[in-house]
């Protein structure tokens, strides 16, 4: 009986270490997979912001539409394109894929872009209008635009660096194979080249 | 020859601002230590400690901290941009209020914008500081009376940030939960480590325990520090979102 002791007791020692270094993987693993999750959070969060942002749009829109109207009322045109785009994007419905499905998120990115350049040319038309660029409603409601627009350009710039660093994240070893595991995909970066969603209407009636 | 080294020169340059595009950036991003910093002269000596000592006061009663920056120019940049960069250059308010809120005027090219801390957006709203620079800043600009625009708009910001009330405080959920996280790990290791070191001393498996404790005890830390010194200005740690507005006069 004796002489198995000491075996015994390697062997313990043998299946301890592997515990231990199967809890360190697992505590190793647990804790990747977590900031996945936290950065993955933080694009969505980063996402909604955005979503919120092109709401404040679409609310500020019929004002907006209805105060030139009133001092612009036969450039029908323009309203008919502003009131279009609005109708486009506010009929496709945005649900969380969008952020996974490349062609939706180009979709929406378009429909976007066609919003911005039918105000950009609503704004270009009131322009001509020197009593309207005087009224203090008008100037309230295109005040609230600009700050729109200007937010939105924030929320896309700090979504795109959610993004990255969420992808950047998912890339590097080991995490690439716990994102595999675990079902975490790269994501869609806002396309800021695209030409009609970078220029926002930004109208400076003083110069 | 002398063609040649300015050619030389002009490419170095060029190289060097493809590599680092940090450094082809026009215009750098100023780094706030006084409520009132004067890059382009706009004041005089007296007019500009007597609009910092208002300030200081002013977020010694409301905690709000309203800066104001004035610069030569944006070379090139637009003011909304260069804006949000100062703003999260200098995270000016609470961490917790985000009740900042900046007046940045550009002489030359005669921009003026008042960037707007998200927590003070609700009361200062994109129309209400679109006003104020219309109203009191604009008017005095335009006639070169800068400590004027400067002062009245200050006025104006101050009584509109006033009505803030800040009950409804950001909970910070995510600190909690990370330190929870980290505490609980930490317990599981010393249990683990303490069995371990007891029944066999392996200094090797208790030193790559020891490594794993200091690394998740090191994730709950991170309390950022408050910004309530005396005399100069730092900032707490506000965010900006964009809001605000800006003028041209």
């Amino acid at each position: 009986m004796k002489p198995e002791k000491p075996k015994n007791k390697k062997a313990l020692t043998i299946i301890l270490i592997i515990l231990g270094i199967i809890v360190i993987l697992l505590i190793m693993f647990i804790s990747k997979r977590n900031t996945l999750v936290k950065k993955s959070q933080a694009v969505d969060s980063a996402w909604s912001n955005v979503l919120t942002d092109y709401q404040r749009r679409y609310d500020l829109i019929p004002n907006l539409v209805a105060t030139v109207q009133a001092y612009a009322g036969h450039e029908t045109e323009t309203f008919t394109q502003v009131t279009q785009a609005r109708a486009n994007a506010t009929s496709f419905t945005v649900t969380k894929d969008v952020l996974d499905d490349p062609v939706a998120f180009q979709k929406f990115q378009t429909l976007q872009g066609d919003i911005e350049a039918s105000l950009s040319r609503l704004l270009a038309v009131a322009e001509n209008y020197p009593d309207l660029k005087a009224n203090e409603t008008f100037l309230t409601f295109q005040s609230q635009l600009e700050g729109t627009e200007n937010r939105i350009a924030v929320d896309r710039k700090n979504f795109n660096e959610a993004v990255q660093d969420y992808n950047t994240y998912l890339q590097m070893f080991p995490n690439n194979i716990i994102a595999s595991i675990s079902n975490f995909k790269e994501k869609t970066y806002f396309n800021l080249q695209n030409p009609e969603a970078e220029v926002a209407p930004k109208v400076n009636f003083d110069k | 020859m002398k063609k040649k080294t300015k050619n030389i020169t002009k490419f170095l340059l060029g190289i060097i601002c493809i590599l680092f595009p940090i450094f082809s950036s026009a215009l750098e991003i100023p780094s706030l230590t006084n409520f009132v910093t004067d890059n382009a002269n706009l004041l005089t000596e007296e007019q500009r400690i007597e609009i910092e000592q208002d300030l200081q006061n002013f977020e010694q009663q409301t905690s709000d901290q309203i800066v104001v920056l004035t610069v030569n120019s944006l070379e090139g940049d637009t003011i909304e941009n260069f804006g949000i960069e100062v703003a999260k250059k200098n995270q000016v308010g609470d961490k917790d209020k985000d009740n900042g809120v900046i007046l940045i005027v550009s002489k030359e090219d005669q921009d003026v914008r008042i960037e707007v801390g998200q927590g003070l957006e609700e009361y200062l709203t994109d129309a209400k500081s679109s006003y104020i620079i219309r109203h009191s800043i604009i008017p005095e600009f335009k006639q070169d009376k800068y400590y004027e625009g400067i002062k009245n708009g200050i006025e104006e910001i101050k009584k509109t940030a006033s009505d803030a009330n800040y009950l409804n405080d950001k909970v910070k959920e995510d600190d909690t939960e990370s330190l929870i996280y980290g505490i609980l790990n930490l317990v599981i290791l010393v249990v683990l480590f303490i069995i371990i070191t007891r029944r066999h001393k392996n200094n090797f498996l208790s030193g790559i325990l020891f490594d794993q404790m200091f690394f998740h005890n090191n994730k709950g830390g991170g309390f950022g520090s408050g910004g309530f010194g005396s005399g100069g200005f730092h900032g707490g740690g506000g965010s900006f979102g964009g809001g605000g507005a800006s003028g041209h006069w």
